[in-house]
């Protein structure tokens, strides 16, 4: 077969900078299409998670390059908004390279799979395709953001990372960035406030402003029919910390993109998988069968020959293939979200849903009186994360975990129907309408949909939260997007709902007081409530599909 | 600004000694010089070794590197008969890769688990060319390392392993793959099932073979063991606390250092313990456990040290030997020159006055032996279930340290712990521990579970381990159990405690009771067993100040 070679390149960008480029191709080949993995994390770390040579023998010239300023490339590092025009320029580079036929694609995950799409809104002419894995929306409120609510336990430890491995670092810098990383309940613990990362890695600090449209505003995409222009193939999971992000970027590419051929050949595929356990028959802590797994399914080879297809211009597989907890199966849409029926259920209690032990249950109608419920945020001893979408060094890790833990204490709502007669099964997304006060001038809505099993375990399936500005002891109601699924709660399973404030250090706590956190010096307890039941009925809306 | 050299991959097919032709990859520099091959032969492909290894960044480095799928595994020749045939492929490809004109006649063994394997049986081949060779989470003995543990047949991790390489056996009929596919829908039906007439038995003929125990013939053709004073090679191991493999790799480095053929072996011989699980080598956290920062494999400076040492030991230069290990409590690095390191040992006996069922007994480690005894039940239909330590296998928990007080919660574990440790307590070496058991039936698992609680209640596994015995009925004997080996701090404020039972499942396969072979069992019967706490204790080699 075809000798394979590797070489060592430096590639100029617009303004000078050179970047550090791994050029691999064939030998005494006819010019062929382009494969491009462009990523922060260091060219060897993007070699270990993609066979180079495996794909060079099957016909792509291959391109791993470290993005601007980060391991052996010059420049500095400006995460998201560099790789627009850095992955334009590669790109035309790579087009115009005579081992190159003038067709490009483009792969990789998580942050290699944003870096895609930045390069994909600058529309350079020879990208044909791009496969974005556990990656794919809006960096403000997929990435750093959610619910309003800063990603505390993602965004830290990454920005610790980049810090703690940035080249041009002075080493005492470093240090600090590692001393940080020693002690991470410390520094999550941290007032944002007082968080010294925001002097090491100063995207950090930019980060902390929300509602500041000059940092934000260029890295939103939108999916505006003139930005966008490429087949993608999207990949993630229930419990990736992308999994919203993914899918929206599936949606609006479906429905926005600028041309016909784009809008018919994107393909999305869920898995019950976690960020960093993609195409695995699991997560950490819970095993979905080998029925989840690519030893099964081939995904890794069906993506190269998805982008195979693309970059020929050929019609691609457009399916949506999800996997549909509960019942280990997978099932293909051609639409998303499915067609659902949406099932409301509605909060009450009697005597008080605080725990467990409380007498919380979910009713398919809401009682005629209205009633509320009270539980005490406390910043100082916030609910514990268990799993979820979250992608922190903490444990438990990412994916389904027993949630009796948290369920035992006073501060998580807690309501359950009473055991299903009959499988029910979610497909979308799921939302929910709390009706909420305080007496503080904003707070978190957390909310949590659990999967509770005859023995009592209790399996957390989606969960999200909704920060909101609030007058003091004045309720309203909070949307929140609790998040999407696929999940079939069996017979005799009973649905739970989790209603809390706070989920930490998955997300930042909220200082009650209304402060911006990037100020707020301390953080305050509130006394919550939550309504039930008349006109200020509370409810979780699942959207549930036959069979 | 250096720009690396070109780096060139080729593709080609080495043929052994009986013709089959063996897919094989060549990945290197494009300089014209001769350089020491790494060589990585195994059964999950070449793309999965060329990218977990990152073949092109070694070449760069320097180095030839060598990836060859098995006998009979993805593109090459021949039929897949596991670990049987990688002693004279790997001895012939050595020799092969010896001869080509980009290596400089020097070949080492490298890569993990399968991969260290192949490397130990290659060497027990001792083709010339064979330089050094670089095991991680690798034994050295089929039977011991990987099959059997304590007599009892390693179930979960031997026949989740089988279905996989089923899974991925391309040259099989499809309906082979997917009846794989379909045992492993269901896992916790597939452990379940009886190994008389087990599935795999037909499917993975291999798997019938490894069902016969005592064969000594079919295992010695798959054990370095009885060879390592054969063996002139340096060996760098890597290996960890709570990985499968972890008593073989410490087994082989005392041996290499006391009998391997010369002073230079005898001398090079290095072996690196973290507390690692076999599918978190390197990495500080498992699925259920956080080691803390220190206990990467980069505060080692691994994997790159381990290329360092082996250039130093190529260029006969010296290099530093012996053991580094990590101690898991302290979370401390400590280099030992050989192992185990010198302690007192320390006796702690099983005691109870009403009874150490369960967390709810009063059952104490105690520092002399009282009078007494325990009873619990074996039930095979309902065993104690696994709950992490040296496992690798889909089912969770995964390997590691796990809380196990929901297994302490049964009335078929006995519970023993001691009283707060007042001071620290470091315990390295090999535990053992002596039970005076007794048992309705013919043959009994003894499985003893050495634990750290925390003061908050939290009970982590540190140690565990089975011996299959046979008995008379109801006549008590003493049952030794060799627990493994460890590093740990047990810290102030905290408790030891042991747990005894009769199962661990599906690490272990269930004793049938009836002294009928597992193989040909069809009914497996519960039994009452009996501890006698007189002479039942468990011996923990403890630190005295005299380590380094």
């Amino acid at each position: 077969m075809t000798q394979v070679r590797a070489s060592d390149v430096r590639v100029q960008m617009h303004d000078g900078v050179r970047l550090a480029t791994d050029v691999v191709t064939a030998d005494g080949s006819t010019p062929r299409p382009a494969m491009v993995i462009r990523g922060p994390h260091s060219r060897a770390a993007a070699r270990m998670e993609t066979d180079i040579v495996g794909l060079v023998r099957r016909g792509w010239a291959v391109v791993v390059q470290d993005v601007r300023g980060r391991y052996d490339s010059e420049g500095e590092f400006d995460p998201f908004h560099q790789e627009r025009h850095d992955g334009a320029d590669t790109i035309a580079w790579i087009a115009g390279q005579p081992w190159c036929d003038g067709r490009v694609a483009s792969m990789g995950s998580s942050y290699l799979g944003l870096a895609q799409w930045a390069a994909a809104a600058a529309q350079p002419p020879a990208l044909r395709a791009i496969a974005s894995l556990v990656s794919g929306g809006e960096v403000r409120d997929t990435w750093v953001y959610e619910g309003g609510a800063l990603q505390l336990g993602f965004v830290v430890p990454w920005a610790i990372n980049m810090a703690a491995t940035a080249p041009a670092a002075p080493p005492e810098d470093q240090q600090r960035a590692a001393d940080l990383a020693a002690d991470w309940h410390g520094t999550f613990r941290t007032p944002v406030a007082r968080q010294p990362l925001r002097a090491l890695f100063p995207p950090f600090e930019r980060w902390l402003d929300r509602e500041d449209d000059a940092y934000w505003q260029p890295l939103d995409l939108g999916g505006r029919r003139d930005r966008l222009d490429v087949p993608a193939l999207h990949v993630t999971g229930w419990y990736d910390i992308f999994c919203e992000g993914t899918i929206d970027r599936y949606v609006r590419m479906r429905a926005e993109a600028s041309s016909e051929y784009a809008r018919d050949s994107q393909r999305l595929i869920v898995g019950p998988w976690a960020h960093t356990g993609v195409f695995a028959s699991g997560t950490a802590g819970f095993d979905f069968g080998e029925m989840a797994s690519a030893t099964v399914h081939r995904f890794a080879d069906q993506t190269l020959d998805w982008l195979a297809e693309a970059v020929d211009g050929k019609p691609v597989d457009d399916a949506i293939s999800i996997f549909v907890m509960g019942s280990g199966k997978w099932r293909d849409h051609t639409s998303w979200p499915p067609t659902a029926r949406p099932i409301r259920l509605y909060l009450s209690s009697q005597i008080g849903a605080n725990s467990v032990h409380g007498d919380g249950v979910l009713l398919t109608t809401p009682t005629e009186a209205t009633s509320t419920e009270g539980f005490r945020y406390d910043p100082d001893d916030p609910v514990p994360s268990r799993g979820g979408r979250s992608l922190g060094p903490f444990h438990p890790l990412a994916g389904p975990v027993d949630q009796r833990p948290v369920e035992e204490r006073d501060d998580v709502l807690v309501y359950t129907t009473p055991p299903l007669p009959v499988p029910v099964t979610v497909i979308g997304k799921v939302t929910a309408h709390i009706v909420f006060a305080t007496e503080g001038h904003s707070a978190d809505v957390t909310v949590k949909l659990v999967d509770v099993w005859a023995d009592g375990r209790a399996y957390n399936v989606v969960d999200s939260v909704r920060r909101a500005g609030f007058t003091p002891g004045l309720p309203q109601a909070v949307e929140v997007a609790v998040g999407s699924t696929a999940m079939c709660f069996r017979a005799g399973h009973r649905i739970r709902v989790e209603i809390s404030s706070s989920n930490f250090p998955r997300l930042d706590r909220n200082p009650s007081t209304g402060t911006s956190i990037r100020d707020a010096q301390v953080l305050k307890p509130a006394w919550q409530t939550v309504y039930h039941g008349g006109r200020a009925a509370s409810y979780i809306t699942l959207p549930v599909v036959e069979g | 600004m250096t720009l690396a050299v070109d780096v060139i991959a080729q593709d080609t097919v080495v043929r052994m000694r009986d013709g089959v032709g063996l897919a094989t990859d060549v990945v290197v520099a494009d300089d014209g010089q001769p350089k020491p091959a790494l060589l990585m032969r195994g059964p999950y492909s070449r793309a999965m070794t060329r990218q977990g290894s990152d073949a092109v960044n070694l070449a760069r480095d320097g180095w030839a590197v060598v990836i060859q799928d098995s006998r009979g595994r993805f593109d090459s020749g021949g039929r897949f008969d596991p670990f049987r045939n990688e002693g004279r492929d790997g001895a012939d490809t050595v020799t092969w890769v010896a001869a080509q004109p980009w290596c400089d006649g020097r070949v080492i063994g490298y890569g993990g688990s399968y991969l260290g394997f192949a490397s130990w049986l290659t060497a027990r081949e001792q083709p010339p060319a064979l330089e050094a060779i670089c095991p991680v989470s690798a034994g050295g003995g089929v039977h011991r390392s990987m099959m059997y543990e304590g007599d009892a047949f390693q179930l979960g991790l031997v026949s989740s392993w089988a279905l996989a390489l089923l899974m991925t056996d391309l040259g099989a009929p499809a309906e082979r793959r997917e009846r794989a596919v379909e045992l492993g829908l269901d896992r916790e039906r597939f452990f379940r099932t009886r190994l008389a007439g087990h599935p795999l038995r037909e499917l993975f003929p291999a798997f019938d073979r490894w069902l016969d125990r005592d064969n000594d013939t079919y295992w010695s053709a798959t054990d370095v063991m009885n060879s390592l004073h054969l063996l002139d090679i340096p060996v760098f191991q890597v290996a960890g606390w709570y990985d499968v493999f972890c008593e073989d790799a410490l087994a082989l480095h005392t041996g290499m250092r006391a009998r391997a053929a010369s002073d230079h072996a005898r001398r090079n011989q290095r072996l690196v313990v973290g507390p690692w699980t076999h599918t978190t080598m390197l990495l500080p956290i498992t699925p259920e456990f956080d080691f803390g920062p220190a206990a990467s494999g980069a505060a080692q400076g691994l994997p790159q040290a381990m290329l360092d040492w082996l250039r130093k030991v190529l260029d006969g230069a010296p290099a530093k030997d012996g053991l580094t290990i990590f101690v898991m409590g302290s979370g401390r690095w400590r280099d030992l020159q050989s192992w185990p390191p010198p302690t007192t040992a320390t006796r702690l006996y099983l005691s109870s006055q009403r009874g150490a069922n369960g967390l709810a007994g009063d059952g104490r480690l105690v520092r002399a032996p009282t009078d007494g005894s325990d009873r619990f039940r074996y039930n095979p239909d309902e065993p104690v279930p696994t709950r992490g330590g040296r496992l690798h296998w889909p089912l969770r928990p995964m390997a590691g340290p796990v809380d196990q007080r929901p297994v302490e919660e049964r009335q078929d574990v006995l519970v023993y712990t001691s009283d707060r440790l007042t001071r620290d307590l470091t315990v390295v070496g090999a535990v053992t521990a002596e039970v005076a058991f007794a048992t309705e039936g013919r043959s009994a698992d003894v499985t003893v579970k050495l634990v750290d609680v925390w003061p908050d209640g939290r009970a982590y596994n540190v140690l565990d381990s089975v011996q299959r015995t046979a008995f008379i009925p109801q006549e008590a004997r003493s049952v030794e159990i060799a627990l493994g080996s460890t590093a740990m701090c047990f810290r102030a404020g905290h408790r030891i405690r042991v747990e005894v039972s009769s199962s661990n499942f599906p690490r272990f396969d269930r004793n049938p009771s009836t002294g009928c072979d597992p193989r040909d069992a069809t009914e497996l019967e519960p039994a009452w067993q009996t501890v006698h706490h007189a002479e039942s204790r468990i011996t923990l080699p403890v630190d005295d100040g005299s380590l380094p």
